[in-house]
């Protein structure tokens, strides 16, 4: 290059480096770009300095001095004398709590409440303590199952699993089981109680799991976050992203025939819960494996599952609480008719239900669409939201802004359908065929309030609703898939193969793995998404 | 409505990444913890705003590890993470398509392969930025410090110093553009030993 046209080349890339250049200069240096691979080797020189000086000693800030017993550092031994004060100071806030909350009988049935009506477990806290006079009075009046706290002060909770939990004051809190809970925003200190007590903290894919200890957990950001053990030790998980049950509707054995005279295979191959057929339902050619499942939209197309279930609302392996996905490849034929209705996946305790389906409800039900739609034929994602109540997501099939027609999906092709719910995010979407095609925002640590004792059904809601076309490779997960995740499943399925490479089919497989243990005295971060340590 | 997503469903005729398996964790760590710094200098060299280049290196590692059953053990690994971050980092820009500002996709995709061949040498060029940045002046540094290690901004500076803004964005032009010779003549250096002394770069902040 021409010693001109370097000087020219450098100018310009700083300018592009540090966001000043114009489009013009835009359009010149990407000239000088085009023409050599020395000028793209020049500009990409630069861009390294100005990449790496972030990187250098002299970059880096001037090391903090620490106050005696400030804040520990990794492996800071000089800190350790003062954990089990700190941890002894918890337990003494605990019992000097100014306003003390017993949360511990089921609530009773609601006067007047309709049939089919099913009690919620009650909320997994005994003792709720506000030391600063904070009149949290919301807690006492939603004494569901699964409830978020937005603390404006340090609050302390006493889990029924036996950990004391110490809130910061910005902190929100998400109790989801008697052990454990999920942290959306700011920090907790936890100290369990008793020797056989445990508690976990779990942050989208991460998850802290105290081994007999007291920890403490913060939100660095949106991506990160601090892991600190006051006494004992942590282990740090990462989730296993798999499904919670998965029916494939594959006969046995798997050899690539196909089986339509023997019995359906109807269970689900992870958990092992059991389905049952009605006669409206016959094997069939599978979309994705051997097998799948015709349903004729008679009222005995149906399959029901046995299991999975509990006592009472909240409990049970189909239970979701910080987030869901319901996944499934179909070919419906649903007409779209007004008050036609075609389910995919239904589990209905009561109003906390959990429901992917086909409907067409006139100019009724408005009041459960969030956000409001025009009247019409729509692939409808039901669930019940902890203080929100019921809502769909009710996504038109008008063929607008991205969204598939009736006609598209009726089209005899298979199409791979995903709802999602996120309670990280506040996020509840609709995915057809790998897409992001219809969405809904609610607050972040919104969490679903489902799971109980009535079955969960496939291609139809007690023997009504019933679906017509074909069902296959239905799948229920315990969070949310990220969309490049749904893509990949949706590029995996294009191939005919499993939206998840679960191996071979293990029943009661670990849904979480280990990432790291932390002892006394150390701090650690993590990127919440990856499980990897910063 | 997106028919070109929508009616070509199914017919994908691509290699599919596929979870890894749950023993692969210890393995990926390894890999990863290697590669992670040439990774992250290919997207910062890509994707120059810090912030928007610190998500695409985390939608990279994301990516990794969910695609890290489709890595041949005894394949370079460094070299399928850059094939990776490429990939993301064409994402990243084709999501930004309707700025101005942006590369065209041709030019992006040259650069990109560009910076692949260069990775080899991202270690040696951050010694050497090192040892160029020790050479300068306390000014030269704690302009660093501030602009890169504590991300203030040039009228943050400005006012500290009692200069003009644009005074700031000139210094910190100079002392890249110092920098960069600085580097290219430590590089040429180590290919011709007997080279002689590198000079440092000039004062300019």
């Amino acid at each position: 290059m021409h010693p001109a046209d370097t000087d020219t080349l450098l100018a310009l890339a700083d300018d592009h480096l540090t966001g000043t250049a114009s489009p013009d200069d835009v359009r010149r240096l990407e000239a000088l770009l085009a023409a050599s691979p020395a000028a793209r080797r020049t500009y990409l020189g630069l861009a390294l300095v100005h990449a790496q000086l972030g990187a250098t000693l002299a970059a880096l800030p001037s090391p903090p001095t620490l106050r005696s017993g400030g804040a520990p550092t990794r492996r800071d031994a000089s800190w350790l004398p003062t954990r089990r004060i700190v941890a002894a100071a918890m337990a003494c806030a605990l019992a000097i709590g100014s306003f003390v909350l017993i949360v511990s009988p089921p609530p009773p049935r609601p006067a007047g409440s309709p049939d089919g009506y099913y009690p919620p477990r009650p909320l997994a806290l005994s003792t709720v303590a506000l030391l600063e006079g904070d009149d949290d009075a919301d807690v006492a009046a939603r004494p569901l199952p699964t409830t978020t706290l937005r603390p404006l002060v340090t609050t302390h909770l006493r889990a029924h699993g036996g950990a004391d939990v110490a809130l910061d004051g910005d902190s929100v809190f998400g109790i989801v089981t008697r052990d454990g809970g999920a942290l959306y925003e700011g920090g907790l200190q936890a100290r369990v109680t008793q020797p056989a007590a445990t508690f976990s903290v779990t942050t989208a894919n991460l998850r802290v799991v105290d081994r007999g200890t007291a920890f403490r957990v913060d939100r660095v950001d949106g991506d990160h976050v601090t892991v600190t053990v006051l006494d004992g030790e942590v282990e740090v998980q990462a989730r296993m992203r798999l499904p919670v049950a998965w029916w494939p509707f594959d006969p046995e054995p798997a050899g690539g025939a196909r089986e339509t005279t023997g019995p359906l295979p109807l269970d689900d191959v992870l958990a092992g819960l059991a389905g049952t057929a009605g006669r409206g339902v016959a094997a069939c050619g599978g979309l994705v494996g051997t097998g799948a499942l015709r349903f004729d939209g008679t009222p005995a197309a149906h399959v029901r599952i046995a299991g999975g279930t509990g006592h009472v609302v909240g409990d049970g392996l189909l239970a979701v609480a910080e987030g869901v996905s319901i996944e499934a490849v179909i070919v419906p034929e649903w007409t779209g008719h007004e008050s036609d209705y075609d389910e995919i996946y239904r589990k209905d305790d009561g109003e906390y239900r959990v429901l992917l389906s086909f409907q067409n409800d006139g100019a009724r039900n408005a009041a459960f669409t969030a956000p409001p739609v025009a009247p019409g034929p729509c692939l409808s994602f039901g669930l019940h939201l902890a203080g929100i109540g019921y809502h769909e997501l009710d996504m038109p099939l008008d063929g607008r802004d991205g969204r598939p027609s009736l006609a598209d999906l009726r089209d005899g092709r298979p199409h791979h359908v995903v709802a999602t719910f996120d309670s990280y995010t506040g996020t509840k979407a609709l995915f057809v065929d790998g897409t992001l095609r219809f969405a809904h925002d609610y607050p972040v640590g919104t969490l679903v309030l489902a799971g109980g004792p009535a079955a969960a059904e496939i291609g139809s809601h007690r023997g009504l609703e019933n679906f017509t076309g074909v069902i296959d490779e239905v799948a229920l997960y315990d969070f949310a898939l990220a969309p490049d995740e749904v893509a990949e499943h949706r590029r995996r399925i294009a191939m005919g193969e499993p939206a998840v490479d679960v191996g071979p089919p293990a029943r009661n497989a670990p849904r979480w793995r280990s990432v790291t243990r932390i002892r006394a005295g150390e701090t650690m971060t993590f990127n919440q998404h990856t499980g990897l340590p910063r | 409505m997106d028919t070109a997503a929508h009616t070509d469903a199914f017919v994908f005729p691509v290699a599919l990444p596929m979870p890894p398996a749950p023993d692969a964790y210890e393995s990926f760590l390894v890999l990863y913890a290697g590669s992670q710094a040439r990774l992250h200098a290919f997207i910062r060299a890509l994707v120059p705003d810090a912030a928007q280049a610190d998500d695409v290196f985390q939608a990279t590692s994301l990516a990794l590890w969910r695609s890290f059953a489709t890595f041949r053990r005894d394949g370079d690994f460094t070299a399928w993470a850059v094939g990776v971050a490429r990939h993301q980092v064409l994402m990243h820009w084709r999501r930004l398509r309707r700025d101005r500002h942006v590369f065209s996709e041709a030019i992006l995709a040259d650069l990109a392969d560009t910076a692949s061949d260069l990775l080899d040498s991202a270690d040696a060029r951050q010694r050497a930025l090192e040892a160029c940045v020790e050479a300068l002046t306390a000014r030269q540094r704690d302009l660093i410090r501030r602009f890169y290690g504590e991300r203030e901004s040039a009228a943050v500076i400005a006012r500290a110093w009692n200069r003009t803004v644009h005074a700031v964005y000139k210094s910190l032009k100079v002392l890249r553009r110092s920098l960069h010779e600085c580097v290219d003549r430590r590089l040429a250096l180590l290919d011709d030993p007997d080279g002689g002394d590198v000079a440092m770069p000039a004062p300019g902040a």
